[in-house]
């Protein structure tokens, strides 16, 4: 006769196998963030609100020699104030596993998670689960220079708009190298391919897409307190487009729905300046600039009539951000402010606007 | 027996969990530690593309900033959509606030014919 074990006690016998001759540690990260958007949709309506987030992270360690097994909890949770239906839920449960091949170095990382995203009302058709599975392995050559590879596979299901449910099938090598005269290069490209799930077999809809990734960042250190960070970032879409749907008067495109990553193509550059004031106040300010091709998007007018070209964006954004350590109230604690601006130069007049965000978090790392 | 083996197991993993506990709180082994977790915390969510903030660094530059602690790496730009890619594109609307388009005339490089509804009701 079969006998069913239950979950709960095959949950202590996991815990127990890996608590065997381990140390063993609960973790906790939480922070809390406020900000004012002027233009939340980034187009040219420019609607503002005020946003609550919180995220919180809670984890479990079994330690021992050269490997760590963790089991983990994140939630996260925003809140619009006027556009209150906009608010959103995330769970994510996961494990990852860490072994090291030599003392404190050369980890490689075996991991799963699940995701849940809950949404209100008119945003349900956004309501998706993930889950996800990767592995990676970083091997330091010497101590200062070190390659990495991994592979990552996710299955993402909307679960009341399955058109565009899909599978995401990652792979990436870097290489971070540092020099002697603090000059740090890291190096990385990645093959993502995103296949979905019910196939159409249509012309006008894709069932897959390839696109490729090449990301460089040079760091340098300028004086003990001062650096400057530089990168570079190309995407390409090798084969395949994305998909719409269409109801009887109207046409929506994946990309106005989800922000599809594999819609554009294009380059991206950015510049930070890191400062380190004191022990426990660290400022930044950032610039970025960059081109996004839209590779199935056309252009419309004002009346929503398609153009005959594909949109296309020029974007300029900086930033500056100042985090204050708050570690002798309270080990972990920080507080932050950050600021946005963002120009959006479009060839449809939808997408040109301007954008400013302030924000204020408050976080707690244990 | 399976009620004893039950206990039995439980017991152990309090106690290991007690003696665990304590060990934490004095910080053994804490380089080691700060190291793997560093890791982790970098590496365990490279599996996620629609995620919570600060977690998939590839797409924010800064994926390999070196931060000296276990803190997560908060970027300059504000992650609006909690997707977990702090970049600034736009967050969903809703099919009712969506812009209106109509495919007048086949666009060059649009998706001619007729797209398959699927089942993306409103409501």
């Amino acid at each position: 006769m079969r006998r069913k074990i239950s979950f709960p006690l095959l949950l202590v016998l996991l815990i127990s196998l890996f608590s065997f001759n381990s140390q063993a540690q609960f973790y906790l990260t939480a922070d809390v963030e406020g900000y004012y958007d002027d233009n939340i949709f980034n187009n040219y309506l420019n609607e503002s609100d005020f946003i609550n987030a919180f995220t919180g992270e809670l984890g479990y360690d079994f330690e021992s020699e050269q490997n760590n097994f963790e089991i983990y909890y994140t939630g996260f949770f925003n809140r619009y104030y006027e556009y209150n239906d906009k608010s959103t839920t995330i769970h994510k449960f996961g494990a990852v596993n860490t072994y090291l091949f030599s003392e404190n170095d050369n980890p490689l990382n075996v991991g799963l998670n699940y995701t849940v995203r809950i949404n209100k009302e008119d945003y349900y058709i956004y309501d998706f689960n993930q889950i996800s599975a990767y592995a990676n392995y970083m091997h330091s050559i010497s101590e200062s220079n070190k390659v990495q590879l991994g592979v990552i596979g996710n299955k993402i299901d909307y679960e009341n708009f399955s058109l565009f449910s899909h599978y995401q099938l990652k792979a990436f090598l870097r290489s971070v190298n540092n020099f002697e005269s603090r000059t740090s290069l890291t190096a990385a490209a990645e093959i993502d391919q995103k296949i979905y799930i019910e196939k159409m077999q249509s012309e006008g809809l894709s069932d897959e897409v390839l696109q490729a990734k090449l990301y460089l960042q040079l760091g340098q250190g300028i004086t003990d307190d001062l650096g400057l960070s530089a990168y570079a970032f190309f995407r390409n879409n090798l084969s395949g487009g994305n998909r719409y749907f269409n109801t009887v008067d109207y046409i929506y495109y994946e990309e106005e729905l989800f922000n599809d990553i594999y819609s554009n193509e294009g380059i991206e550059t950015g510049l930070t300046l890191s400062y380190l004031f004191l022990p426990n106040i660290m400022g930044k300010v950032s610039g970025r600039y960059e081109i996004r091709n839209y590779t199935d998007l056309p252009a419309a007018d004002e009346n929503g009539n398609e153009l005959d070209e594909m949109r296309q964006d020029n974007q300029y954004s900086a930033g500056a951000s100042l985090e204050f350590g708050l570690s002798e109230i309270i080990t972990g604690l920080y507080i932050a402010l950050n600021y946005n601006y963002i120009k959006n130069t479009s060839n449809d007049y939808y997408y040109d606007y301007n954008n400013q965000i302030y924000a204020i978090t408050l976080g707690f790392d244990f | 027996m399976k009620t004893l083996l039950t206990l039995l197991v439980f017991g152990y993993f309090s106690f290991a969990f007690a003696m665990e506990t304590q060990d934490s709180t004095q910080n053994q082994n804490r380089g080691q530690k700060q190291i793997k977790n560093q890791g982790q915390n970098l590496q365990k969510n490279q599996g996620d593309e629609n995620q919570i903030r600060d977690r998939n660094k590839i797409h924010s530059g800064d994926q390999f900033s070196g931060k000296n602690s276990n803190k997560r790496g908060k970027d300059v730009f504000i992650d609006k959509d909690g997707d977990g890619i702090a970049d600034t594109r736009a967050g969903g609307m809703s099919l009712n606030k969506i812009r209106k388009r109509t495919r007048s005339g086949q666009g060059s490089g649009g998706q001619g014919g007729n797209g398959s509804g699927g089942n993306g009701s409103g409501k």
